[in-house]
């Protein structure tokens, strides 16, 4: 038997291949991609919307005007991941956990998908606008449950869809539900092997909120340089939070009513690691 | 009729003979470590799934490797290095097959470390690499086993490192190699 054969022999003992670097980091743009924060790893991240493009020349394009996220991602372990952030929009603290149901893989075990549960609370803390009135704790705060259904069709293009479901303990007015339900579509296409092109849809089901709210649409790029993803993009979200992006979308793409806007991610090792 | 018990006789007198002759050794679970050091950074990464196979016959040694299947500290460490550095989707393995190797003073029977020297191409990313260095292989109860290193630079397989990260990743990384092997017989 001639030693190649032999080898070929040797390695045909398939193993079961976890499909990893689905997305680079885990935001497509305001929601969560199906990437976890490895274990051990504090992944700090920065987050800017200025204003909407369409305020003109006056207001630089909306550079002069913009509201932040500042949040860290923790991961416990390589399936369960937590994290914690602060807007500056409607004073928002929010926490999120993300479990890993199934990962795609190759080899011996084949599976076609990689699913993600997110849960997401939020709760503002701007100041009660009638401190006289019966004013409710609860009603300051909002869920959110998504299942993140992502596969990587090639080496660089991966699609994800979200089905979502957004709860709001108050609602401002009667026509509105309290659940709001919504199909997230998000995809990357990988430029180069540091730069990819993202887009993020959420499409929210019908007769659920006022007209003057839009759908969710981004647009972006991921720049990574070593520890660092820079995220830039253009969205007609404000806010970087479950609730805010899905029910609470204003700026219309068609007007001009989109901001530019940054997600930075640094990481740091805290833990061990593997 | 008489064909065949040639052919029987052959076989008979042959086989036991085969058996001692044909010393093709393997592993599938050889480790190959790297790492890299600099000032700002310390790598290293394990692999102990490689396969290899010796041979007593040919005077010849070769490895393959997945080159996901290198494990690092630092989980992002391991994505960059699929996806930036290695680009194992497209790269998947990397391999050694030996030019030139000397097993001859090596006795199977008698237990110790031999030196062997070994030269041969080491190939990364479709990248080919001459390697040379000095194989020890031991021998003890007649069980075979060996080890080696020798030193790579990204340089010799075209992997790009950005000017930002060039001072985490060193010019001379270490490899180093052990493997314990079992008889293969065929079957």
């Amino acid at each position: 038997m001639a030693q190649e054969d032999l080898l070929a022999l040797l390695e045909e003992d398939e193993t079961t291949e976890v499909v990893g670097a689905i997305f680079k980091t885990s935001r497509i743009i305001n929601g969560h991609s199906i990437e976890n924060t490895p274990k051990g790893i504090l992944d700090v991240k920065i987050s800017h919307r200025f204003g909407f493009v369409n305020n003109g020349l006056y207001d630089l394009f909306g550079l002069d005007g913009a509201t932040i996220r500042i949040g860290g991602d923790w991961g416990i372990s390589d399936r369960i991941s937590v994290g914690l952030g602060r807007s500056s929009l409607e004073k928002m603290y929010d926490v999120y956990g993300k479990i890993r149901l199934l990962r795609q893989s190759t080899g011996k075990k084949t599976i076609p998908l990689s699913i993600t549960y997110l849960g997401t609370a939020a709760i503002n803390t701007l100041r009660f606008e009638d401190p006289e009135a019966s004013n409710l704790f609860q009603s300051r705060l909002f869920y959110s449950h998504e299942l993140l259904i992502a596969r990587k069709f090639s080496e660089g293009f991966s699609m994800q869809i979200m089905p979502s479901i957004v709860h709001r303990n108050l609602v401002q007015t009667n026509a509105e539900t309290h659940d709001v339900i919504a199909l997230g579509f998000g995809g990357r296409q990988k430029i180069s092997k540091r730069l990819s092109l993202n887009l993020e849809y959420y499409y929210v089901l019908p007769d659920q909120l006022s007209d003057r709210y839009k759908n969710s649409f981004s647009v972006g790029f991921d720049i990574e340089t070593g520890g660092h993803v820079f995220q830039l993009h253009f969205t007609n979200s404000t806010s970087m939070v479950s609730k805010g992006f899905i029910t609470e979308t204003v700026g219309d793409w068609f007007d001009g009513g989109v901001h530019f806007g940054f997600n930075i991610s640094r990481v740091f090792t805290v833990g061990r690691g593997k | 009729m008489r064909t065949y018990l040639i052919l029987l006789i052959a076989v008979c007198v042959y086989l036991p003979f085969s058996n001692t002759l044909a010393q093709t050794y393997f592993t599938k679970d050889a480790s190959i470590s790297f790492y890299s050091q600099t000032p700002l950074e310390e790598i290293e990464a394990l692999n102990e799934k490689a396969v290899s196979i010796l041979n007593f016959d040919e005077n010849s040694i070769q490895f393959s490797v997945l080159m996901k299947g290198f494990h690092f500290k630092n989980a992002l460490m391991q994505t960059h290095f699929n996806e930036n550095y290695i680009e194992s989707d497209k790269y998947p393995k990397a391999s050694f097959a030996s030019t030139a190797m000397d097993l001859t003073n090596i006795s199977l029977t008698e237990d110790g470390d031999y030196v062997a020297p070994v030269s041969g191409i080491l190939t990364v990313r479709s990248k080919e690499k001459e390697i040379s260095t000095e194989a020890i292989i031991s021998v003890n109860d007649g069980k075979i086993s060996g080890k080696a290193s020798f030193t790579v630079s990204p340089d010799d397989f075209e992997i790009e490192i950005p000017s930002l990260v060039k001072g985490k990743i060193a010019k001379e990384i270490e490899v180093k190699v052990t493997a314990n092997y079992q008889l293969y017989e065929k079957s």
